[in-house]
């Protein structure tokens, strides 16, 4: 996860709920939960590991343009 | 090589096989426009993070898809004309990969003017999307028994929105 919390200096991280519909789905690598709560607590949890710089996936594949664009992974 | 073959390829979730072969039957003269959305759309489902992680996808084949999920949108209006739902899934892309700005005004206007239903999907799971429900629910009906990456993965999108506005808290 990564590109859908915003990019830039690492404070607080918020999750970007434009983009939840992509995320939270029944998909491989995505998550599906079943009912709002459920979802309101990963976007938490999402925010949280995103926050920490240690997380920071540097390797993590990407599109050039994406990595251009300044998009992050966080793990 | 087939456009069946490479769709069977595509619903046993075999996409580098299945995109070998969208390949060969676009290279072909005569692939018809589904072909070209399909196999755009299952690119930009490897670009993703998790599904590329989960089908250990290579750095170099998420570079080519992404480059070739645009050159086949080109390639398509070229073949095809002017369609909503080629415009639409050049915003979209970006929107999700590069995390370009929201579309929901875009997406209003295709709706309104183009034939595909398509872009409903993401209208009615942006704010306000209520209003849309209706075309996204006969969007869902033609999606929902298909098995190509470009039909599960709006299957999964509205499926998921219908959910959780009926779960319980």
């Amino acid at each position: 996860m990564a590109d859908e919390l915003g990019s830039g200096p690492r404070g607080r991280v918020h999750f970007d709920w434009a983009r939840a519909g992509h995320i939270f789905r029944d998909a491989p690598g995505h998550i599906y939960p079943t009912s709002s709560a459920s979802r309101e607590r990963y976007v938490r949890l999402f925010e949280q590991v995103a926050s920490r710089p240690a997380n920071r996936l540097p390797d993590a594949p990407l599109p050039q343009p994406a990595v251009a664009a300044g998009v992050q992974v966080y793990a | 090589m087939t456009k069946e073959e490479a769709m069977m390829l595509d619903a046993q979730d075999l996409p580098v096989d299945a995109a070998q072969v969208y390949e060969k039957v676009i290279a072909a003269s005569d692939a018809d426009f589904d072909t070209f959305m399909n196999l755009a759309v299952l690119y930009f489902v490897c670009v993703d993070g998790g599904y590329a992680t989960h089908h250990g996808l290579s750095r170099e084949f998420i570079n080519d898809a992404w480059e070739r999920a645009y050159e086949l949108l080109d390639e398509a209006e070229s073949r095809f004309g002017k369609q909503s739902e080629i415009t639409f899934w050049r915003y979209y892309f970006r929107f999700v990969v590069l995390g370009e700005a929201p579309l929901i005004e875009t997406c209003k206007d295709l709706l309104q003017s183009g034939s595909s239903l398509v872009p409903s999907f993401y209208l009615f799971t942006s704010p306000g999307g209520d209003l849309y429900r209706s075309q996204a629910l006969q969007l869902l009906e033609r999606v929902k028994e298909g098995t190509t990456a470009k039909q599960r993965y709006i299957r999964s999108i509205l499926a998921k929105r219908l959910n959780v506005v009926n779960a319980p808290e």
